[in-house]
């Protein structure tokens, strides 16, 4: 059996080892990096698929639960973890590209940061949840102001104000629940949650629920999102949007489903989506600058998981896994193509990027993103979004349907403006992409339309949603 | 097993063949051409058989074949085949894009209607729709946004008819509906009937349409001939199929048509009368042949919204008419924009002198769209009237023939204005078009012909349908079709036509010999050196009738949505400014917001 915290102990090892690898060889880092990112993939693939026959349960350090520390591995979180390292390993093709010293604690951040949100899916400790929290958030600032220029400086500080308030809520959450029933084990606070009393129950999901917000992208938490997204280094940014924000609607869905399950209170998540949905995407309409466009068009995305997430049947739930899946493999490959064109392009202005997408290498993986974004078949993006507007209408939710749809549609404006402009003829010049840029970009656009035209694996795993909605793993 | 053979057959081949033709530049236009060739031709030996089965790729998609679907595909795929035909001349070498993009949305539209659940009909309906888009994106950037909005509103109208019928039986399946109440049904047949009719171009879902046609002309021909009928067979699945003349009765009736029918009918009576309108004051050719297309579907869509079998049978036939006949007239625009490079009709004319056989086909399918008896053309339309006589509908069968005097007015013009008066000087040399061209409008000449001799052979497989459906039978032998006012028998049109042709032709050539035809300049001057004189008048066609509908013409739907546009473009802007990038806003946020997720928590305790 493979343990899962080797998922969280390599990164680890790895990112503690790198100074001493830089000492014998430096161009050897990012070989290293994605070589560690390629083996915590084959990790997280065998993870999940132990974790597909019975949820995992990795007791370290040897205390028995609830008293000791848990990680605990069910179908979705295994599944989560594989997309994230997936992802990760892909976007560590594009880091090759960084040349901005120093490379050294890049790649240490990197790993750092998925040594977090891995921590963030796999873990079954409330406690150890804020810690991974914590690392996340701390690797994530360092990475944000990488580049080291105003851009940079300025989102990671709003980043880390918010990112500090939030898991300051986490804790404070924590601490209410621990004062209470003593025990910190996800699975044994969800059995003991009765003895609660009502409103200290309330005020620790309110600072949970805010806490995770935060880093889910929901509104109006989410407002670091587009300076941070478009200040950071452009692999960072497809990081961001691919594992952070991953690992925190899963964190925000563990808190909804595992630990309190109020069934009377998804009304007011499904409005939170909606709102983030509305807010992300009319301002990513009037965006000039790609990467600001798509951090915004992220949130809109972010909104769309977490209101499938309110609306809490079986099917909807169903569509906001689908739609963590696709949207983590759909904006890693947007935001890695648009690292490309602002290098090529040598701005951030989309209206200056005319005829960038006509060279076949960035162009087709780059249609593939946007159509699979806007959820059109057979892309993966289709379902997740079908599905969850189909569990909208099994609870009756019609007229916040229609209200997503319009916000949608708004959506399809903008990108069908951008891809106008990539697309339109044009007589200038623009460097051919390298191979660190393409070959991520047709991997992910391979995922995309394999994982579209046969979803069949995908809906296997999903079909222990409702064990998840249950209470469980 | 058999569905499978068809599935294979119309869905995965033009799949298969998209994938190729990617791959294969080189060859592209001519793989397109023989993977749209085998789902026309296999076509043949499916008809009458009935099948279906599920494929599960982790959703289950419900797919069947039958007479309706035969009889739609039967159209969309010898449109398909005819533009792909023409495209092998049309669209420069070695261009994989066109043939692979045609190939999807041939892909798309047969899935459509092979599909019995809303979810797979969802999933092909939106594949033809954005391989369409990038279609349109090709050749005219500008105005692929605009379609690809309206594509994706149909889409979305259709998720929130889908939508409400899930809610209501918790399938997807066609099959599935049962036990929804009147309101439900109401409702989940406005949205799904809107959704479709954007696709047909229903007033006031048209604005797309003028704009995507001036696309490829053969692609455009697909795109209105073949395309459009999707539109056509989702209101008839959607109205007869799945809900049923039952449910549409129970709505209750006037003058036993269904209320919910009738005002799509006036709609659709509406769309005909507006369109052919518009049409008649384009100068663009594409335009002009866009806003015909508008106004001819607003034909079928009355008879989709009367529902008597004689409506529904003369929409379901009219639409296969104007498949034909459409694909020919832009097929045609497409030869002369081929060989002129000019689309503006003003600039054109005397090119009847040059490219005769395009000349001949063009007006054929002339005579077609303006319902002239020697094609079927005559036939469906006929039956359209006859259907909103019958009933005495006071609105809706004149507004319909007023746009059939409108549609005399534009065909006219295209004659005149592109194939008749004079040659331009730098038109001398234009040569006629290319062999596939001429084939392909050949090709799609046929059925108009065989179909005015012997509408009882089309009639047939309409009837199959209509009873498949319930909703009646028609009266029909090989030659003719009756109602309780008349009908049509086209035996006695032809010979008719026949005798009065040869005493007309005899008249003709008698007097012919004492015609001759000299050129502009061999006439009496007075000695003087003549100057090229232009006296080919198409500017300002139609100017008196302009200026009697000027009051009119002044309101523009087009103008009505992108003041709509503006209007939320400068709110968004308002919207914008609450990221005002200072963190101590953010950090307040924060605050109102812990307030308020609190705040409803404690109201929900």
């Amino acid at each position: 059996m493979i343990h899962p915290v080797l998922l969280i102990a390599i990164p680890l090892f790895f990112a503690f080892l790198l100074p001493l690898i830089s000492l014998w060889s430096k161009k050897s880092l990012p070989y290293v990096t994605t070589a560690v990112m390629g083996l915590n993939t084959i990790i997280a693939i065998l993870v999940f698929l132990e974790a597909m026959k019975a949820p995992i349960f990795d007791i370290i350090g040897g205390f028995q639960p609830p008293l000791g520390i848990v990680l605990m591995v069910g179908p979705l979180g295994g599944f989560l973890a594989m997309i994230i390292n997936t992802a990760a390993l892909i976007i560590s093709i594009y880091s090759m590209e960084m040349k901005k010293e120093p490379l050294l604690k890049y790649y240490m951040l990197t790993l750092l940061l998925l040594m977090g949100t891995n921590g963030m899916v796999l873990t079954g400790d409330i406690f150890n949840l804020f810690v991974f929290l914590e690392v996340t958030s701390i690797a994530s600032y360092g990475l944000a102001s990488y580049n080291k220029d105003l851009k940079g400086f300025e989102g990671a500080l709003k980043y880390v104000i918010l990112g500090s308030i939030g898991s300051t809520f986490v804790l404070i959450g924590i601490a209410l629940i621990y004062s209470q029933l003593r025990t910190l084990n996800m699975l044994d606070i969800a059995r003991r949650l009765g003895e609660m009393d009502p409103y200290t129950k309330i005020v620790a999901f309110a600072s949970l629920f805010l806490g995770f917000g935060v880093e889910a992208e929901m509104f109006p938490l989410n407002t670091w999102v587009p300076e941070t997204y478009d200040g950071a280094p452009h692999p960072v940014t497809a990081m961001f949007s691919s594992m952070s924000a991953k690992s925190g609607i899963f964190a925000l869905a563990r808190v909804i489903f595992t630990i309190f399950a109020f069934a009377n209170y998804l009304w007011f998540v499904v409005i939170m989506g909606l709102l983030t949905v509305f807010f992300g995407e009319i301002v990513a309409y009037v965006q000039k600058d790609i990467k600001r466009m798509l951090a915004y068009s992220s949130i809109g995305q972010m909104g769309m998981i977490i209101m499938g997430l309110g609306i809490g049947t079986t099917i909807a739930v169903e569509g906001a896994f689908f739609q963590m899946f696709s949207h983590a493999m759909g904006k890693a490959l947007l935001f890695i193509a648009a690292g490309y064109m602002i290098y090529a392009a040598q701005t951030e202005k989309m209206s200056e990027m005319k005829g960038i997408g006509r060279n076949p290498l960035i162009g087709i993986p780059l249609l593939i993103g946007i159509l699979s974004i806007m959820g059109m078949p057979p892309f993966i993006g289709f379902y997740g979004k079908f599905y969850i507007l189909m569990g909208g209408f099994s609870q009756g939710y019609y007229a916040i349907i229609a209200l997503f749809l319009a916000a949608s549609i708004v959506e399809i404006a903008y990108y069908a403006r951008f891809i106008k402009i990539v697309f339109q003829p044009s007589t200038k010049n623009y460097p051919a992409p390298r191979s660190t840029v393409y070959v991520p970009l047709i991997l992910f656009a391979i995922i995309i339309v394999l994982f579209g035209v046969y979803p069949q694996p995908v809906f296997e795993v999903l079909k222990h949603v409702a064990a998840f909605l249950a209470g469980g793993a | 097993m058999e569905i499978w053979s068809a599935f294979g057959i119309f869905v995965l081949v033009p799949l298969i063949g998209a994938l190729l033709s990617y791959l294969a530049r080189k060859y592209a236009v001519y793989l397109g051409l023989i993977f749209a060739l085998v789902p026309a031709i296999a076509l043949y030996p499916f008809y009458g058989k009935e099948m279906s089965t599920v494929v599960n790729i982790g959703v289950k998609l419900n797919l069947a074949f039958d007479v309706t679907t035969w009889f739609f595909m039967l159209m969309l795929d010898t449109v398909a085949l005819a533009s792909m035909l023409f495209a092998t001349s049309y669209v420069r070498k070695g261009e994989g894009g066109f043939s692979t993009l045609m190939l999807l949305g041939l892909a798309g539209a047969n899935g459509v209607l092979m599909a019995r659940d809303f979810l797979t009909l969802y999933i092909f309906w939106e594949m033809m729709s954005w391989s369409a888009y990038i279609l349109v994106l090709r050749s005219s950037g500008e105005y692929a946004r605009r379609y690809m909005l309206f594509a994706v509103l149909s889409a979305y109208l259709l998720i929130m008819g889908i939508g409400i019928y899930y809610y209501y039986t918790g399938s997807f399946l066609y099959s599935a509906a049962s036990g929804i109440p009147l309101s439900g049904w109401a409702w989940i047949l406005l949205f799904l009937i809107l959704g479709f009719a954007v696709k047909m171009a229903v007033f006031p879902l048209h604005v797309w349409a003028p704009y995507a046609y001036r696309s490829e002309q053969p692609f455009v021909a697909f795109l209105s001939g073949g395309l459009s009928k999707l539109g056509t067979f989702g209101i008839f699945m959607a109205m007869y199929s799945i809900a049923g003349v039952a449910i549409l009765q129970g709505f209750g009736t006037f003058r036993s048509i269904s209320l919910f029918g009738y005002p799509f009918a006036v709609l659709g009576a509406f769309t005909a009368f507006i369109g052919t309108i518009l049409a008649i004051f384009q100068d663009d050719l594409r335009k002009l042949l866009a806003y015909s297309s508008i106004g001819q579907l607003g034909y079928v869509m009355v008879g989709l919204g009367l529902g008597t079998p004689l409506a529904v049978g003369g929409a379901l036939f009219h639409a296969f008419n104007h498949a034909f006949f459409k694909a020919i007239l832009f097929l045609g625009a497409g030869a002369v924009i081929y060989r002129t490079g000019k689309y503006r009709i003003s600039e054109l004319g005397g090119l009847g002198y040059r490219m005769p056989f395009t000349f001949l086909f063009v007006l054929f399918a002339i005579f077609a769209l303006a319902g002239i008896p020697i094609t079927s053309g005559f036939i469906s339309k006929w039956m359209l009237y006859e259907a909103a006589i019958e009933k005495k509908f006071v609105l809706i069968a004149p507004l319909m023939l007023i746009a059939s005097v409108g549609a005399f007015l534009y065909c006219f013009r295209i004659l005149y204005g592109v194939f008749l008066g004079q040659l331009d000087k730098e038109h001398e040399n234009v040569k006629e078009a290319p062999a596939p061209m001429l084939a392909a409008m050949a090709l799609l000449m046929l059925p108009l012909l065989i179909f005015a001799i012997f509408p009882g052979w089309i009639l047939k497989w309409i009837n199959e349908i209509l009873t498949g459906a319930n909703i009646g039978t028609l009266k029909y032998d090989t030659y003719a079709y009756y109602s309780s006012i008349g009908g049509a028998d086209m035996l006695v049109f032809w010979i008719t036509f026949m005798l009065l042709f040869m005493i007309s032709m005899y008249l003709f050539t008698r007097k012919r010999k004492v015609t001759k035809v000299v050129d502009q300049y061999d006439n009496y001057l007075a000695g003087e050196t003549p100057p090229y004189v232009q006296l080919h008048a198409a500017h300002n066609f139609y100017k008196p009738l302009r200026d009697t509908w000027a009051p009119l013409l002044r309101y523009s739907v087009d103008r009505a949505y992108e003041k709509f546009v503006k209007f939320f473009i400068e709110g968004f802007e308002e919207i914008k400014k609450m990221y005002t990038e200072n963190p101590q806003d953010y950090a307040a946020y924060l605050g109102i917001a812990f307030l308020i997720f609190l705040l409803v928590g404690w109201w929900l305790l």
